[in-house]
C-alpha cells in the first residue's frame, strides 16, 4: 500500500530528525559535565573558576531539553496516568488516544510558535547573558524548534492510530 | 467567580484530564493557560507560552537532574551492580534467605550512586533473579524484594526527586541529602529483618546458598570500590565544601565515565546507550517541569496555594490531620502516578501549607519520598512491580504483589517511625546547620 509506504517514510525521517537532534543534546550534556568539572578543579587547584560557567551551563542546559523532548515523545516516553483507560474497548481506547496526541499538536504548535516570537523580540531587544554577552536568542529558537518536532511526533502518532483503525 | 473558585475547578479539570490519560505536561500545561485565558483574557493566556516554557528550563540548578540521571546510567551500562551483588552475596549468601537480603544490600549500594528507583530495579532484577531461580528461592520472595529494595534508589543519596523537591521548595539540597541516609539505611535493615521473618515461617522461601570461602569474601569487596569511590566523591565533595551539589553532579558523571573507562567497562555503544537514556528521561521530568512552571502562574494568580494555608492553618484542629488527610491525597495519587511527577506537581500546593503548620521541609521532603516509593510497589500501578516483570515475564503479577506484602508491611512501620521520630531524618543535617 503506497500511503503505508509513505507513512513509514515519514516515519523514518522523524525519527532520524529526532534522534540526531537528541544526539547533539547528548553532546551537550556531555559537553556540560566537563565544563562543571573544569570549573571545580581550576577553582580547587588554582582558586580560579571558568569564567561564564553559570551562564554557559543555563544556556546549555536549555538547548540539552529542547533537544531532547522530542525524541523522548519518539520512544513514547512522556508519561500518562494509563490505569483508567486500559480497561476500555481497544477501540474507544485508539479514539481517546487520537483525541489526547491531536491536544498534544495543538499545544506544542502553539508553544513553538508563540517562543519563535518571543525569540525574536528577545533578538531585537539584543539581550545577551551578563558576563560573556553570548546572544540569549538562538537557545529560544532551539526550543521552539524542539517543540515543533514534538508537535511532529505527536502528529504522528495520531496519523498511526487512524491507518490502523483503517486497517482494521 | 472569585480567583479561588477557578482555582479550585482548574484542580478538578486537571484531575479529569490526568485520569483520562493526557500526557502529565500537557495537562498541566493546558489548565495553566486555560485558567489564565478565563481569568485575565486570551491575550495572558497564551503570552504566558512564550516565556514560561523557556524560563522552566534554563536554570542553573536543573542541570543536576541530567547530570545524576548520566552519572546512574554510566554505572547501569558499565556492570558495576553486579559485582555489588556478588560481593554483598559473598558474606551472607549462606545465611537462610541470604541471596535475598544481598539483593537488598547491593540495591541499597547501589542506590549510592544512581537516582532512580526504577533503574535500581531494573538492574537489580537483572543480576539476582537468575542467582535466586538457581537455588530454587520462591518467586513471591525474590521478586517482592527486587521491587521493595529498588525503592531504596530514591532515598538514599543522590536522589533526583530529592533534587527536585530541593529546587522547588528552596530547601538545602545538601541537608536533604543528609536527611536520607540514615532512613535509607534503617529502610534496608528492615527489609533484611522481612526477609528473615518470612524465611523462618516458611524456610523453604529462600534456602541457604553455598558459603564463600575467605579469599573470595576479600576479592569481592574489592570489586566494590568503584560504588564506594564515586559515593565518597560526590557526598564527600558536598559536605567537605568543595563543590555543591549542582556541581557534584557533574563531578559524579565525570567520574563515572573514568571508572567506567578505566575498568575497560564502557566501549561506544553502552556509551551511545547510556546518552541516549538519559536525554530521554530528560525529555520526560522536563516537560513535566514545564507544564508545571505554567500551571503555577495560574495557581499564583489564584492564590489558591495561600489562600488554602492560611484558611487551614486557621482551623483548631491538631495539624496531624491535616498532615494525615495530605497523607491520604498522596497515597491514592502516588498509587497511579510516578515519583517524579508527583512532586513537581503537588508541592507547589502543599508545601506552602505544610510550612504553615509549621512542619519542617527537609523531614517533609523525606516522608513525601518514602510515600511515594511505597505507591510505587502498591496495586494497582506499581511502577517497580512492572519493572520486575519486564525482566522476568514469566511470574505472575499476583505472584510478585504477593511476595511484596511483607515488605509493604515493613514499610509502614519504617514511615509510621520517621513521622514519629522525625529526628531519624534530621538528625545528621542538624549537625550540619
Amino acid at each position: 500500500m503506497s500511503t503505508g509506504r509513505a507513512f513509514n517514510k515519514g516515519d523514518r525521517l522523524i525519527y532520524l530528525v529526532t534522534i540526531s537532534v537528541s544526539r547533539i543534546g547528548a553532546g551537550l550534556l556531555v559537553g556540560m559535565m566537563l565544563l562543571i568539572t573544569c570549573d571545580v578543579f581550576f577553582r580547587f587547584l588554582f582558586n580560579k573558576p571558568v569564567p561564564g560557567t553559570f551562564e554557559l551551563v543555563e544556556m546549555m542546559m536549555s538547548a540539552v531539553v529542547s533537544l531532547s523532548i522530542a525524541y523522548c515523545g519518539y520512544r513514547r516516553g512522556h508519561v500518562a496516568v494509563e490505569l483508567f483507560t486500559d480497561k476500555l474497548p481497544l477501540k474507544t481506547q485508539n479514539f481517546i488516544n487520537a483525541v489526547h496526541y491531536l491536544v498534544c499538536v495543538a499545544f506544542f504548535t502553539a508553544i513553538a510558535f508563540e517562543v519563535a516570537w518571543q525569540a525574536q523580540v528577545i533578538k531585537e531587544s539584543e539581550t545577551v547573558t551578563a558576563l560573556l554577552g553570548i546572544p540569549i536568542y538562538p537557545f529560544i529558537w532551539v526550543l521552539s524548534i524542539g517543540a515543533a518536532l514534538l508537535a511532529l511526533v505527536y502528529l504522528l502518532h495520531v496519523i498511526e492510530i487512524l491507518r490502523k483503525g483503517a486497517s482494521q | 467567580m472569585s480567583p479561588l473558585m477557578v482555582g479550585f475547578i482548574g484542580i478538578a479539570i486537571l484531575m479529569a484530564l490526568l485520569m483520562s490519560g493526557m500526557p502529565i505536561g500537557v495537562s498541566m500545561g493546558l489548565v495553566g493557560v486555560g485558567g489564565l485565558w478565563y481569568l485575565l483574557g486570551p491575550d495572558v493566556g497564551l503570552s504566558i507560552l512564550k516565556t514560561a516554557p523557556f524560563d522552566a528550563i534554563a536554570k542553573y540548578g536543573f542541570a543536576v537532574v541530567p547530570l545524576f540521571i548520566l552519572m546512574g546510567s554510566f554505572c547501569f551500562q558499565s556492570g558495576v551492580s553486579k559485582n555489588l551483588y556478588h560481593a554483598v552475596n559473598a558474606w551472607i549468601g549462606h545465611f537462610r534467605g541470604g541471596l535475598a537480603m544481598a539483593t537488598v544490600g547491593a540495591c541499597a549500594g547501589f542506590a549510592a550512586v544512581s537516582g532512580s528507583s526504577l533503574a535500581t530495579a531494573a538492574t537489580m532484577g537483572t543480576v539476582a533473579l537468575p542467582e535466586m531461580k538457581k537455588y530454587k528461592y520462591d518467586p513471591a520472595l525474590s521478586t517482592g524484594c527486587i521491587g521493595a529494595g529498588g525503592t531504596l534508589g530514591i532515598l538514599i543519596p543522590p536522589s533526583v526527586v530529592l533534587v527536585i523537591y530541593g529546587i522547588l521548595t528552596e530547601e538545602s539540597i545538601a541537608e536533604l541529602f543528609l536527611a536520607g541516609i540514615i532512613p535509607g539505611i534503617l529502610e534496608a535493615v528492615f527489609y533484611i529483618i522481612t526477609i528473615s521473618i518470612v524465611c523462618r515461617i516458611n524456610p523453604k522461601a529462600g534456602p541457604a546458598g553455598l558459603r564463600s570461602s575467605r579469599k573470595d569474601k576479600l576479592m569481592s569487596v574489592k570489586e566494590t570500590w568503584p560504588i564506594i569511590l564515586l559515593f565518597t566523591i560526590v557526598i564527600g565533595g558536598i559536605y567537605a565544601g568543595i563543590f555543591s551539589p549542582s556541581e557534584a553532579a557533574g563531578i559524579g558523571a565525570f567520574a563515572a565515565l573514568v571508572i567506567a573507562l578505566v575498568q575497560r567497562k564502557l566501549n561506544w555503544k553502552n556509551f551511545v546507550l547510556a546518552l541516549d537514556d538519559t536525554t530521554k528521561a530528560t525529555g520526560m521530568i522536563f516537560t513535566i517541569m514545564i507544564g508545571a512552571v505554567i500551571l503555577g502562574y495560574f495557581m499564583t494568580t489564584t492564590r489558591l496555594p495561600f489562600d488554602l494555608a492560611s484558611v487551614v492553618s486557621g482551623w483548631e484542629v491538631n495539624r496531624y490531620i491535616v498532615f494525615g488527610a495530605i497523607l491520604i491525597v498522596y497515597v491514592i495519587l502516588g498509587c497511579v502516578m510516578i515519583p517524579m511527577a508527583m512532586v513537581i506537581l503537588t508541592i507547589p500546593i502543599v508545601f506552602p501549607l505544610i510550612q504553615s503548620l509549621g512542619f519542617d521541609g527537609v523531614w517533609f521532603g523525606i516522608i513525601t519520598v518514602r510515600i511515594f516509593e511505597i505507591a510505587q510497589i502498591t496495586p494497582p500501578v506499581g511502577m517497580n512491580v512492572f519493572i520486575v516483570r519486564g525482566v522476568a515475564p514469566e511470574i505472575p503479577l499476583t505472584t510478585i504483589f504477593r511476595g511484596i506484602v511483607p515488605f509493604f508491611i515493613a514499610d509502614v512501620i519504617h514511615l509510621t517511625m520517621l513521622i514519629v521520630f522525625p529526628q531519624i531524618a534530621l538528625w545528621l543535617p542538624s549537625l550540619l546547620r
